[in-house]
């Protein structure tokens, strides 16, 4: 019997961490789930390519929510495969002068690595850190595994204390301005401390304030998953299957079936039908609202809300080598990280080579990071072996088809200016495009399903009518990075979807026979 | 971590077999495997441009024929099978071809084309098998899914007898098994291109023509066979979905896989194999495992060599096992990501090579098969290139972007080359730098049974002997089926006499079991695994597993596997 021929409680749409997530929660709790993954993988952005004894991270890697996401305690994931393992540094930056700034989960140690640049920014790190830790703990993670309220009922919610009042605050403030306010003045010191909300393409004059302490103190000690990002999908995938839910490879989603004004199953390309009363997509809202529903099919206003979903200007340009020998860094603070940032050295150089990003034709490679995860994890390589990653901020509107391979050849020239590579034997490079191809619901080779700009962000991730989980379809509902609390491997999206669908399927057993539905 | 009834070993497709049979029967299972993912021989990866699926190992896979379909419903986890109408097409540089047929007739009438008086052997062997049906079944059955035995030898000599009657040959089955499989093409069939597409085909299949009794069982039964009992298929979304369908049917019946996980050590206890230990940089670092069982899916000698060690087992074992050879059945693979289907020269000559999605180039002649098969032995990378080509995508085209297409080529080669063309070479450490070259010949090679070929390439990657042992250390030399599969390692010598004790996967180590290196070779029947539960279930007192025979789901299912679904209507007409 194929998997298909069976009526379930929850359709998940898309095997990606977020639809796993959802699903494997769900199937824990005893609800009847299918999983429909459109490629021959789940996984989605956990993808860990395994070719000749090198894995291949090509999308997520970094996991900074490794000791926080409740999903791991819930799913004892631990048993279940997960291991992580975390690199003695989160990021590293060795500077033209032979000095190497060295950012770690310990502000002590952080410190001193800023003082020997500059003491007075050292002392605005102490400081700033000391206001960010307290945030992270009593509201943003928290508040990343609970549904998100609009933003004037979160704002008063923050009124509460001192430190909610000072999250308030830096959350109305750019990222260059939240420096102002710590007082860093340091340009080198600036630059290391903006290229976290950089890395990610993120606008740095954009008022997301509040997503500093979280990627500065969560990428201070990041971690990776032990054997690459994939076994935390297949671990999610297992808990499924033991759980009874079904993984259906290969089953695009095309079709959303509505019966009697709610969602009733899922028809795919292939014309394979799936039935169940709750649907979870994962997908973009584009692909969600625009093409698994239809216009015709929901309010006006969340069609031109699905519509005008905005993608990142700015994106990842990928290198992946397999080295026979060693990435050995001549600076050795370097290679103790878990990303290493090669190119600029100022505030200044930063904002000029993002403006020269965005103008568009760029040439060659002026800022890399580079994470070569063998180093704290010798299974990503085979012996005497290594693999390592290298990513650069680029615009996804380039001539990728001829610009990949010379882009990649400067990527790896500014690497050698660092590092001694040993012999070369594996070489990818991945520009955006080939990421967009991949992963469907990565257009433009996003990075999480969309911009992250203050109106696609919070409440209105990905707008104020499906921020929820709920949609304005019932028992349609989405769970996928494109939804609070957005993407990056944070779990937040899959775990309230999961909470939400249980909800509205327990709600739907209690009710009486012959109630309306 | 907690202890099991059994653990496995390597999460290859075998070891997931038999860990999935235990599962099914209620036994607390765990899969301890090295790699990030399961299935080092049955996997797909996206490796170049995007949405080009490239199987790097298994790609034909023969698992239909296997009571393992059935008996753990593998379609329900998810292994989707299709096929093409034509199995395999041997096509020749005069620009004609040789083909074999899901059915007889599609065979049959290739055959005649080349030779009338083979295509009437042909269709008098199928007769006889059909006269034959319940005791060929049964003989199938036994030889592949029971442990090797005089019994099941006397039966197939029985039905090989009748048939040599029945074809008219006087001729004793003994004269026939004990040539080489050269040897009984040429007493069977007159055509060359018959006898090199039988030979290829068998070849291919791991059992080299040039050697006595398997050459011949390669030539014979899988080219008698093929369709109507020798199914050849794809598994939509790659060979990997069959690894799938196999970890999903592990874990929906309680059983652990656990990845990243490899293990350094099998422990002993009163010389009764009781536990394992994991490697330094495996997820549970130096732990122990304890079991009631241990099967290892690691080939004989990693899993005597190195996870028992010759302080263990002793110098004699040591040196016995050391005789075990892997230098044959090892690859070179070439993949390409196509802008186009590739049409063959032969296409005009008989079309249905395009509506096929592997087959073989190269060794128009007996005479130069012989040379390839010899020069192989020999330590020479052959000048003329034998080449096994696939077009994955003419099966599954969902392995490629709409339109496009993959494929590749395995060349035999031999692991430690020494001489190619006008070179010496220095043998196992030469792959990293030969490989280009040995591309590029393959490259020009297919180009010229396949005219605008090298126009179609997108994208090329080149897989060495050196890159499999890399990926899999089990695979010893990069050897693809467990170990050499050569006259002394073959059937009740498998894999070395007195390893195995009273069975098929039974060591001579109490409470140790392999499921790979055993009879009939790793491959995606399944087959090994499969043996290794039922011995397993049997010791440890369980019910025993299993209850399908051999071909149940394939004689039962075969209609409604989809077949050609990436192929152009144009090649249907003549």
């Amino acid at each position: 019997m194929r998997p298909e021929e069976a009526n379930y409680d929850a359709i998940v749409i898309g095997g990606g961490p977020n639809g796993l997530l959802c699903a494997a929660h769900l199937a824990r709790s005893g609800s009847r789930v299918a999983l429909l993954e459109r490629r021959h993988e789940t996984g989605g952005g956990l993808n860990t390519d395994e070719y000749f004894g090198f894995r291949l991270n090509l999308h997520a890697i970094y996991h900074m929510m490794a000791d926080v996401m409740p999903s791991y305690r819930e799913l004892d994931l631990a048993s279940w495969g997960v291991g992580h393992v975390f690199p003695p540094a989160g990021a590293a930056f060795p500077l033209a002068g032979g000095e190497c700034l060295v950012v770690t989960r310990d502000p002590r140690e952080t410190a001193a690595s800023i003082a020997l640049l500059s003491e007075a920014d050292a002392s605005c790190y102490h400081a700033m850190w000391d206001e960010f830790q307290p945030m992270l703990e009593r509201y943003l993670i928290p508040l990343t595994y609970a549904l998100p309220d609009p933003p004037i009922d979160q704002m008063e919610a923050m009124q509460r204390d001192e430190i909610g009042r000072r999250l308030a605050g830096i959350s109305e403030l750019g990222f260059t301005e939240i420096l102002d306010e710590y007082g860093f003045t340091d340009p080198r010191v600036r630059m290391a401390l903006l290229a976290f909300p950089a890395m990610w393409g993120l606008d740095l004059s954009e008022p997301l304030g509040y997503l500093f302490p979280l990627y500065l103190c969560r990428m201070a000690g990041s971690a990776l998953v032990k054997g690459g990002s994939h076994r935390l999908s297949s671990a999610l995938l297992r808990v499924l299957v033991s759980c009874g839910g079904t993984v259906v490879d290969q089953a695009e989603a095309a079709r959303l079936i509505i019966e009697n004004g709610a969602a009733a199953g899922v028809e795919t390309a292939d014309g394979r039908v799936f039935r169940a009363p709750a649907v979870v997509s994962t997908l973009n809202p584009e692909q969600t609202f625009l093409g698994l529903v239809g216009r015709d099919r929901i309010p006006a206003e969340l069609a031109e809300r699905a519509a005008a979903w905005e993608w990142e200007e700015r994106t990842l340009f990928g290198l992946h080598l397999g080295v026979r020998g060693e990435v050995a860094f001549r600076d050795p603070r370097a290679g103790e990280a878990l990303v290493t940032f090669l190119g600029l050295e100022t505030e200044d150089d930063l904002h000029e080579h993002l403006r020269r990003v965005d103008a568009g034709g760029a040439q060659e490679a002026e800022w890399i990071h580079v994470t070569v995860p063998s180093r704290f994890d010798p299974t990503q390589a085979p012996p005497g072996h290594h693999v390592a990653r290298i990513e650069a901020v680029v615009r996804y509107d380039e001539p990728w088809d001829t610009l990949a391979a010379p882009f990649g050849d400067s990527c790896l020239a500014l690497l050698e200016r660092h590092a001694d590579v040993g012999e070369i034997v594996l070489r990818r490079d991945v520009p955006p495009t080939h990421i967009a191809a991949r992963l469907s619901t990565m257009k433009r080779g996003s990075i999480k399903h969309g911009a992250y700009t203050p109106l696609q962000m919070g409440f209105f991730r990905p707008n104020d009518l499906c921020s929820r989980v709920e949609t304005p379809v019932a028992g349609l509902f989405v769970a996928g990075a494109s939804v609070y609390p957005g993407g990056m491997i944070l779990g937040g999206p899959g775990y309230l979807g999961a909470q939400v669908v249980g909800e509205f399927l327990a709600a739907r057993e209690t009710q009486p026979p012959g109630a309306p539905e | 971590m907690k202890d099991f009834d059994v653990v496995v070993i390597g999460g290859g497709i075998n070891g997931l077999t038999a860990a999935a049979y235990l599962a099914k029967a209620g036994m607390r299972v765990g899969v301890f495997e090295r790699r990030g993912q399961c299935g080092a021989h049955c996997d797909t990866v996206e490796i170049g441009l995007p949405g080009f699926l490239h199987n790097l190992h298994a790609t034909w896979l023969i698992t239909a024929m296997s009571p393992v379909m059935e008996d753990l419903e593998l379609e329900r986890h998810g292994l989707d099978l299709v096929g093409t109408e034509v199995v395999y097409a041997k096509t020749f540089a005069d620009a004609s071809n040789c083909l074999l047929g899901m059915d007889l007739q599609t065979t049959a009438a290739s055959v005649a084309r080349s030779s009338e008086k083979d295509a009437d052997t042909v269709q008098r062997c199928a007769a006889y098998f059909l006269e034959h049906w319940g005791e060929l079944l049964g003989v199938m059955h036994s030889f592949f899914f029971e442990p090797p035995s005089g019994e099941t030898l006397a039966a197939a000599e029985r039905l090989t007898d009748g048939l040599l009657r029945h074809l008219g040959l006087h001729l004793e089955t003994g004269e026939v098994t004990n040539m080489t499989g050269f040897e009984a093409l040429e007493t069977l069939f007159e055509s060359d291109r018959v006898r090199t597409m039988l030979a290829s085909f068998g070849w291919i299949g791991g059992l080299s023509p040039l050697h006595r009794r398997i050459g011949v069982l390669g030539a014979l039964l899988f080219g008698a066979l093929a369709g109507p009992l020798f199914p050849v298929h794809q598994a939509r979304g790659g060979s990997h979905a069959l690894t799938h369908a196999l970890v999903r049917c592990v874990v929906a019946h309680g059983g652990e896989v656990w990845t990243t996980c490899a293990v350094e050590r099998i422990l002993l206890e009163g010389g009764r194999a009781h536990a394992i230990r994991m490697a330094p940089d495996a997820l549970r670092p130096g732990e122990e495992v304890r079991a009631r069982a241990v099967i290892s899916n690691l080939t004989v000698a990693p899993t005597f060599l190195r996870l028992l060690g010759e302080d263990t087992i002793g110098s004699g074992w040591a040196s016995r096992i050391r005789t075990f050879t892997y230098d044959e059945q090892v690859l070179v693979g070439v993949y390409y990501a196509l802008s186009g289907d590739p049409v063959f020269a032969s296409a005009e000559w008989d079309p249905g090579i395009q509506r096929c999605m592997m087959g073989f180039f190269g060794g128009d002649t007996m005479d130069a098969m012989r040379r390839g098969a010899v020069e192989l032995v020999s330590g020479v990378v052959g000048e003329e290139i034998l080449g096994n080509w696939f077009v994955p995508t003419r099966a599954d085209p969902s392995q490629a972007p709409a339109g496009h297409h993959t494929s590749f080529v395995w060349v035999d080669v031999p692991p430690a080359p020494r001489r190619w063309g006008g070179r010496r070479l220095n043998g196992w450490d030469e792959w990293h730098g030969i490989a280009g070259p040995i591309a590029d010949a393959v490259t020009g090679a297919y180009e010229r049974h396949a005219p605008g070929f090298r126009d179609l390439v997108l994208e090329r990657f080149v897989m060495t002997p050196a890159d499999q042992e890399r990926n899999n250390p089990s695979a010893v030399r990069g050897n693809w089926i467990g170990g050499a599969i050569t006259p002394d390692q073959f059937f009740l010598n498998r894999p070395v006499p007195g390893v195995l004790s009273g069975g098929a996967s039974r060591t001579f180590v109490p409470g140790l079991y392999l499921s790979n290196s055993i009879h009939p070779g790793g491959t995606t029947w399944l087959a090994s695994g499969y043996l290794a539960a039922r011995e397993v279930a049997e010791d440890l007192g369980a019910a025993r597993v299993g209850s399908a025979r051999a071909f149940d789901w394939y004689l039962g299912n075969q209609s409604r596997i989809p077949r050609d679904l990436g192929v152009g209507e144009r090649w249907r007409t003549r």
